[in-house]
């Protein structure tokens, strides 16, 4: 690596945004060809500039899936993969355009504009992995205030500990509301919980709420045994609540690639079956 | 580990003074830290085999590894715990 590099760069900036000038030049040439030419009876993909639209995003695709294959050689020395990256997103963004003059506006229920779709989904689920590269790392540091996820699993299991410790002096309603809290709570789980954080009957919250009825009617001594029970739980709920937002953030930067990807092997699919249509079953 | 190479002198002053490594001469890491007697991290031993600087940050996509020099480094940790 020639110029060594001691500071963050974003993908989105690599090199002064070289991508992005590249990709909108890339762009402002297929409009000037696409307004350039006017075949009859009106524009479309089989004109010479239809043809050359049309190739230079099949082979963008080929190229851009590529990527993929390119991003787990890590042996090979091709350069950066952050050039890559920035590459990959700026010219997949000018794909709209050059795709989109190459079908010259005609649509229909058809192979090819089945296979446009798929592009513009592949497009804009890549779209979104960008936007969740941008936004949630920072998020993520805010949340977890220098702690990672092994820690606070280990501060949940050590909590635990001190719980069951702590019921041992209560009575036995509280003690099998610790023991379901201690035993059933749940941090993750299916891919939509970790997405909407939404633990309804998390069992955790639901002893602290039975614990506030039972305190209400309590002895002294009991009262004061209850009370350490308590902030037990209330720490517990705190981490608890900061380990299912870390899950969430990191299921917001996971979940589009379950899209991209499939979606995008889905295109290369209906690209070939375009391309073959055009060319032999015309 | 690598030997810091050692700055490499003009053709004459090589020709004429004998100054530095010239053609022909080992320039092998072993080589130049048996006759400067220094040697200068430049990676780590995961990747020591393979050509070009540090394979983990050339692996990474978002630019989230980077490479910093010690006198760096407080710099950037102090950036992170903003």
């Amino acid at each position: 690596m020639r110029g060594r590099r001691s500071r963050h760069e974003s993908f989105l900036i690599y090199a002064r945004f070289r991508y992005l000038k590249i990709a909108c030049a890339a762009a402002v040439v297929s409009i000037v060809l696409y307004l350039v030419d006017s075949p009859y009876p009106s524009r479309y993909g089989g004109s010479w500039v239809g043809y050359t639209l049309g190739s230079a995003g099949a082979f963008l695709i080929l190229w851009l899936m590529w990527f993929g294959y390119r991003k787990r050689s890590y042996l090979k020395n091709q350069g950066n993969l952050v050039a890559w990256l920035s590459a990959h997103v700026y010219l997949g963004l000018s794909l709209l355009v050059i795709a989109t003059l190459h079908t010259g506006f005609h649509f229909g229920w058809n192979i090819h504009t089945l296979a446009y779709g798929l592009m513009c989904l592949v497009i804009a689920s890549g779209g979104f992995g960008v936007f969740s590269y941008v936004r949630y790392p920072r998020l993520m540091t805010g949340n977890r205030l220098g702690i990672g996820m092994p820690e606070m699993l280990s501060r949940i299991a050590s909590l635990n500990d001190q719980l069951r410790t702590a019921a041992m002096n209560v009575d036995d309603r509280t003690a099998r509301l610790v023991e379901r809290a201690v035993e059933t709570t749940l941090l993750g789980g299916s891919f939509w919980r970790q997405l909407s954080v939404y633990y309804p009957n998390c069992a955790t919250a639901a002893a602290l709420a039975g614990i506030s009825e039972i305190q209400a009617n309590a002895t002294p001594e009991l009262a004061m045994a209850m009370r350490q029970v308590r902030v037990l739980l209330e720490d517990q709920g705190q981490l608890l609540t900061r380990a299912r937002q870390d899950i969430q953030y990191k299921a917001m930067m996971d979940i589009w690639l379950y899209f991209h990807v499939p979606l995008s092997f889905a295109l290369l699919a209906a690209l070939l079956a375009h391309v073959i249509a055009v060319f032999y079953l015309w | 580990m690598a030997a810091t190479p050692p700055e490499k002198p003009g053709l004459l002053s090589w020709l004429l003074f004998g100054m530095g490594y010239g053609p022909g001469e080992d320039k092998s890491p072993e080589a130049i830290a048996r006759r400067t007697g220094s040697k200068h991290a430049v990676k780590c031993d995961m990747c020591k085999d393979i050509d070009g600087g540090p394979a983990c940050v050339r692996a990474c996509p978002t630019g989230a590894a980077i490479r910093v020099a010690p006198e760096q480094f407080i710099n950037v940790m102090r950036q992170g715990g903003r």
